[in-house]
């Protein structure tokens, strides 16, 4: 029987081997997972890879807005992230949620930028609740 | 005004609408993995700090959370609302800062719930100050020993098992045996006598319609001007149960930092305990003896060690505690009532057969102690009240041994005499606290023989004609007392005087 590892101990695991350009990391996480009955956990640690990946200066995350975003928009989002986060590459995956009603939300490994009319819609709710 | 001057300033503020900057802010954020009972299990939020405030951002609005489990994959942390709107996916934040509740002057009078938002339908409560929930106790240098007393109105506790300010005396007892009756009547007494201590009553998961009672009482009293009463149901999550102690100190502390005096009544901390181990088991800790974890000592050290007398640098202001506890057929030996014990300066034992005998309050003075209050006494009450535990004890000894044998020589039967007076003396009706000349007064009478003559069944009607007396033909003498010094032996006589004379009306 396999040894239980962390999640995150997992995660760099994957992590070193990935900026070694070995691919093959991904299969024996595979292998592992499916042995201790983890596989559940894959998503979660996929979101462990991307903190560490985000903490090497790679930011893989998605943009949603509640219209079409057009390429200059996500580029200008792009490089204003880049700078605000001091990474060294931004990728952003485009999504389309009308429940956002306007504004856009940018979802980062553990972060995220919410300046939608949703999210205000809900501040503003809470907040006249506790009135 | 020109022309000129309106396009400059129009121009100005377009300028400072386009130098504006987006009001969004990059926040750190986890997720919700899986969620029941009550407790959330957070991903991500690495920089969160124990006791810290998460905001889960749900349909119907943010449901407050606090992280009590910080593991290496993930947090813990109790909802602080229902769970049910809590769903697996949702974003979390940190708020920023840990618990904290509004405290000061303007919650006296209200009924709040542990996060100070008022149940009384009463208006919005605005403090100028709020209070950290879990806060540092005082430390050495910054204390006084206990020295002024805290009168609760009780004889017996008042004559033998006297309260300091400052002071943490346990009140413990089986149900029904009038635990909560001493506390309320401590509150009225502190409104009776002018004390100026505000009372906090916090109602760890007690009924409501105790709760609505016991208001009901202090505002006929005129009690409830001076007293916060943070509430919680046995229908509230654990973790508002488990806060309510530690929200109601805080408001506490506030007027024992403001050089006031302040008494915190925590009813009951069995419940809080059965609480804070549903959350134990709930954020899967460990289980030790009675399935409690293992820094439930911990849980109710830190909150009685806030009670303090502070130094006269700090301004010498104070918290007492009366904490109470239930126990299960007067066991006090099981796990949280020794726990209790061992941390607070004494305990109030209240027996079940004392209270169907007709005893009330049920006191026990074998078992009961004030390990501080004895230099915090009034010298009036304690001038008189010397031997009466030690007394008291003999006679329910002797009493015992009495009722195998009816042959008792002329002494154990006069020291088992005078104990049955005492004992109806000590008697006392609730919500009848008595001031500092009317207890001296009675225990003389008793203590030093005046009222030898009369029988024991007759004790109360010949302590009601001595007061009565006393108060009609000396008043000045008898404030004189109630200030609390030693009595002069003027007063003595007077007093001695006027019990033999009241006791001539009462004789066999």
């Amino acid at each position: 029987m396999a040894r239980r590892l962390s999640r995150r101990s997992l995660a760099r695991y994957v992590v070193n081997g990935l900026l070694n350009d070995d691919r093959s990391v991904l299969s024996r996480l595979a292998a592992y997972l499916t042995e201790t009955r983890r596989t559940k956990e894959a998503s979660l640690i996929i979101r462990d890879v991307e903190l560490l990946l985000a903490e090497q200066g790679t930011l893989i995350g998605t943009v949603t807005t509640a219209h079409p975003l057009s390429d200059g928009t996500l580029q200008a989002l792009e490089s204003s992230l880049r700078a605000a986060m001091k990474a060294e590459k931004v990728m952003l995956a485009r999504e389309i949620d009308p429940g956002l009603i306007a504004g856009y939300r940018v979802s980062l490994p553990g972060r995220e930028l919410d300046d939608s009319v949703k999210h205000h819609v809900t501040t503003l709710r809470t907040r006249l609740k506790k009135v | 005004m020109s022309e000129v001057s309106m396009t400059e300033l129009s121009k100005e503020l377009r300028h400072a609408i386009t130098a504006l900057e987006t009001s969004g802010d990059i926040q750190e954020v986890g997720v919700v993995v899986r969620v029941g009972d009550g407790v959330a299990w957070v991903h991500g939020l690495r920089k969160a700090g124990y006791s810290e405030v998460l905001e889960i951002e749900t349909e119907d609005g943010v449901v407050e959370a606090f992280a009590l489990n910080l593991l290496e994959d993930e947090i813990g942390a109790v909802l602080l609302g229902e769970d049910a709107a809590v769903k697996a996916g949702q974003s979390v934040k940190l708020k920023g800062t840990i618990l904290d509740v509004p405290v000061g002057p303007e919650l006296l009078g209200r009924v709040v719930d542990p996060l100070g938002r008022p149940l009384d339908g009463g208006s919005a409560i605005k403090t100028k100050q709020r209070g950290i929930v879990e806060r540092e106790a005082a430390g050495v240098m910054d204390r006084k020993s206990v020295h002024e007393p805290l009168m609760t109105g009780i004889m017996s506790i008042d004559a033998m098992f006297p309260i300091g300010r400052g002071q943490r005396e346990l009140i413990i007892g089986d149900r029904q045996t009038g635990k909560t009756a001493i506390a309320i009547d401590t509150m009225i007494n502190q409104a009776k006598q002018n004390t100026g201590v505000v009372n906090v009553y916090v109602a760890i998961g007690q009924k409501l319609s105790k709760i609505a009672r016991l208001i009901d009482r202090l505002k006929q009293e005129g009690v409830m001007d001076q007293t916060i009463i943070v509430a919680t149901s046995p229908s509230d999550p654990a973790s508002l149960l488990y806060l309510a102690p530690y929200a109601a100190t805080a408001m506490g502390e506030y007027f024992r930092d403001n050089a006031q005096h302040a008494l915190m009544i925590y009813d009951d901390l069995t419940k809080h305990a059965v609480a804070y181990r549903q959350m134990s088991l709930l954020l899967r800790r460990p289980p030790g003896r009675e399935a409690y974890p293992g820094d439930v000592f911990y849980l109710h050290s830190r909150l009685l060690e806030r009670s303090a007398k502070l130094s006269d640098e700090l301004g010498a202001g104070s918290l007492t505690a009366l904490p109470i506890i239930e126990t299960q057929a007067g066991d006090i030996s099981a796990y949280i009532p020794t726990n209790v014990i061992s941390i607070t300066d004494g305990q109030i034992f209240l027996e079940t057969d004392l209270f169907n005998q007709g005893i009330r309050p049920a006191i026990s003075a074998g078992l009961s102690v004030s390990r501080v209050g004895g230099a915090a006494q009034t010298p009036a009450v304690k001038s008189v009240s010397g031997n009466l535990k030690l007394g008291l004890s003999q006679f329910r000894e002797l009493a015992s041994f009495a009722q195998f044998g009816s042959d008792l020589d002329e002494a154990t039967k006069k020291q088992i005499e005078r104990g049955q007076r005492l004992t109806e003396l000590l008697k006392q009706p609730q919500y009848q606290p008595l001031s500092v000349w009317k207890q001296t007064a009675s225990i003389m009478a008793v203590t030093n023989g005046y009222f030898d003559s009369v029988p024991a069944e007759a004790i109360k009607d010949a302590q009601a004609a001595l007061l009565t007396k006393l108060w009609a033909d000396s008043e000045k003498q008898m404030k004189e007392l109630d200030a609390g010094a030693k009595p002069s032996e003027d007063i003595q006589k007077l007093i001695e005087k006027t019990a033999k004379a009241a006791a001539k009306g009462f004789e066999d």
